[in-house]
């Protein structure tokens, strides 16, 4: 079982990941409201994208079977896998029948979802992370912290620390350089390596083509410049047309960074061509299900496979920006992670996630293809209490029958609400806590109850003149 | 086998109602003048633009890149560059075939053509070059990005591999916005690649800190031809 509760009190006590989660979130959202303001018809494109998402869906079987037949007339080969263990046999197959030594790969949230690199590891291979942000988290043995800023969670001062001890790099916690001991050594990475893996954003379906999104030029030398490139995707990826991605670009790349395009965006069409010089000469797509149909046999809970992966959820919900994304334990993290991981894995693998929402409604708000989080936080909660209890509890059962008696008279209403007021100012205007015991007492431990005020609004709209 | 087994799960999970792909895209912004809007776009991400639609003024736009980068030489995509962008060029030595060379150099020392040698094919590892040029295919207005092909002289690794990278493009090859660059787009029919860059390489993944020059190029450097 993943545990969200057990990582809170940590993470809320660790002023370095309090100081670079406000930094870095408040940064991106600035940046994000900016370049979407900049869009006046911002709602239109995620009208658009959610309608052509949602209609993909509904014929995803057709779309992959296109793209499977454009991928292969383009010269690629495309391996089907229905969960982990056959992804990774995939990719720890291609990579031992061609004797591989080196892997480089750039980023890719499934291959974390599916234990890639350990795996990998076990078979022999050099696998290196080429994004800085993944390369610092895998220098350190950590895991992405964040869907897009996976080293979100890290200060300079600990990336210096770390390229000391780990590349031998003179002491500096300059960024710049920082940055540049990483791309010495990398550079040889990607000179030496024998596959490169990618992930993919887009799909093309009518074409056959991957879209990879970049600021750095790490996917690109990793698709290009090993003799094989494994690309890996979800089977949600597939978009049926060209022509929008103009739209989905606009949406994702100025939600995730606040950018108006990225430095790079790769459109890939299978391996090298006669006449082409350079360019890896063998080229696959591993299209991965990993409980994904199982999400699409829902009806109501398939659009969480409209997410594009902009992460901009996370940034905005108060939840994640207090506790960070290491706290939630698994791969998917913040609101589309507490949504899509109970799916993935059950509601009993990970029963707090849906629990992990303020549902304020900030996650739909925001997200570029309007998926319904907390409609499907809530209603993931429903299951897992159905899971979990065998009904409610029986004080539980006993404080609702009271409320509801209470509630039903106007009479009984007036009574209490004049009794609890009484006693509330009584005790509480003293400074004595009147809900010190428990269970009330968890809830009184961090949040002050302010003192009851002399009179109540009823009671001042009388004194000053109010008519009944 | 996965192959059929996802399949057949997709087929069998039913349908919630039947929803039609939008026939129309959103608007997307028209400019007046659309190589003007593009220099104001990729100045504003640290790129460079130079304007060389004036006859003859290529050359001397070239030498001026190079001395800028205090360099002495640069790297070509490849042949394709020099006829694309009518470049007078001699060889120094005799060219069995330009085609599969991997790329060739120029020195900047003469003002009416460019000395090409040609380098040994494949290899990546180019400590000494400092400037590469290739050739775009487009320019987008909307975002100021270039659009390079692996059509027209065949390198992916180029653009991103040597510290300062110039392209140039014909002032014909200029789009609006993406959408019309999408919309007439046919990716995978002439090439294997296609990349759109918009400035030069960056990151921001320490501490959200804008670097510029982590694996691609530092500086980017865009000239219009005529």
């Amino acid at each position: 079982m993943i545990e969200i509760k057990p990582n809170i009190p940590g993470a809320l006590a660790n002023q370095q990941l309090q100081r670079n989660l406000k930094h870095t979130l408040t940064g991106s959202l600035e940046s994000r409201n900016a370049a979407v303001a900049a869009v006046p018809n911002w709602q239109d494109l995620r009208n658009h994208a959610r309608q052509v998402k949602l209609h993909t869906l509904e014929r995803l079987d057709l779309y992959l079977e296109r793209l499977e037949t454009k991928i292969e007339a383009n010269g690629g080969k495309v391996v089907w896998a229905e969960d982990t263990a056959a992804a990774v046999a995939a990719i720890v197959e291609i990579a031992r029948s061609r004797s591989a030594r080196k892997v480089v790969k750039s980023k890719s949230m499934l291959t974390e979802e599916i234990h890639l690199n350990p795996a990998l590891e076990d078979a022999g291979l050099d696998v290196v992370e080429t994004d800085l942000g993944e390369y610092i988290v895998q220098l350190c043995g950590e895991v992405p912290s964040h869907l897009v800023t996976p080293a979100l969670h890290k200060s300079k001062e600990e990336v210096a620390e770390l390229f000391i001890e780990k590349l031998g790099m003179t002491p500096t916690d300059d960024i710049g350089e920082l940055t540049q001991a990483a791309r010495r050594v990398l550079r040889q990475h990607f000179l030496s390596a024998d596959v490169g893996i990618s992930g993919v954003n887009f799909a093309v379906a009518e074409t056959g083509t991957l879209v990879v999104v970049e600021n750095e030029g790490n996917a690109r030398l990793s698709t290009s410049v090993p003799r094989t490139h494994i690309a890996i995707m979800g089977i949600e990826k597939v978009i049926p047309r060209v022509s929008d991605l103009a739209v989905f670009l606009k949406l994702l790349i100025r939600s995730a960074t606040g950018q108006k395009v990225t430095s790079y965006i790769n459109l890939i069409s299978g391996p090298r061509r006669a006449g082409e010089v350079d360019g890896p000469e063998e080229f696959y797509l591993i299209l991965v299900d990993n409980g994904r149909t199982k999400v699409h046999s829902d009806l109501h809970f398939r659009q969480s496979l409209a997410c594009i992966r902009c992460g901009i959820c996370l940034n905005v919900c108060p939840v994640f920006q207090k506790i960070g994304g290491h706290a939630y334990g698994s791969v998917y993290q913040g609101p589309i992670g507490s949504v899509l991981t109970p799916q993935f894995l059950s509601e009993s693998v990970a029963p707090q996630h849906p629990f992990a929402s303020s549902l304020c409604g900030a996650c739909k708000e925001i997200c570029p293809v309007k998926i319904e989080i907390p409609d499907l936080l809530l209603e993931l909660r429903q299951r897992v209490q159905e899971k979990t209890t065998k009904g409610r509890p029986f004080g539980e059962k006993a404080a609702m029958i009271v409320w509801a008696w209470m509630m039903t008279s106007p009479f009984r209403y007036k009574l209490a609400s004049w009794l609890v007021t009484r006693i509330a100012r009584r005790f509480i205007s003293k400074g004595k806590p009147l809900l010190n015991f428990p269970p009330l007492s968890a809830w009184q431990k961090k949040r002050d109850l302010p003192p009851i005020p002399a009179r109540s609004l009823k009671e001042l709209y009388r004194a000053r003149g109010g008519r009944k | 086998m996965s192959r059929e087994t996802i399949l057949a799960r997709l087929r069998s999970s039913g349908r919630s109602e039947s929803i039609d792909l939008p026939e129309t895209l959103p608007d997307f912004p028209a400019y007046d003048d659309p190589v003007e809007q593009f220099r104001v776009e990729i100045e504003r991400v640290g790129g460079v633009f130079l304007d060389a639609r004036r006859a003859d003024s290529l050359v001397e736009c070239l030498s001026g890149v190079l001395a800028q980068r205090g360099a002495e030489q640069f790297v070509w995509e490849g042949s394709a560059v020099f006829e694309r962008h009518q470049i007078p060029v001699r060889y120094l030595a005799e060219q069995a075939s330009t085609e599969h060379g991997f790329l060739t150099s120029m020195h900047a020392d003469s003002s009416v053509s460019l000395p090409i040698e040609v380098l040994p094919a494949g290899d990546l590892d180019l400590p000494a070059v400092q400037v590469s040029v290739s050739s775009a295919v487009c320019a987008i207005a909307e975002t100021g990005s270039i659009v390079e092909s692996t059509a027209v002289a065949g390198s992916r690794v180029l653009p991103i591999l040597v510290p300062h990278h110039v392209v140039l493009v014909s002032s014909s090859d200029f789009v609006q916005n993406s959408a019309e660059f999408f919309g007439q787009l046919e990716p995978g029919k002439r090439e294997s690649a296609q990349i759109l860059m918009t400035g030069p390489s960056r990151t921001a993944d320490i501490e959200k800190t804008l670097i510029i020059g982590v694996h691609g190029p530092q500086s980017l450097t865009v000239i219009v031809t005529g």
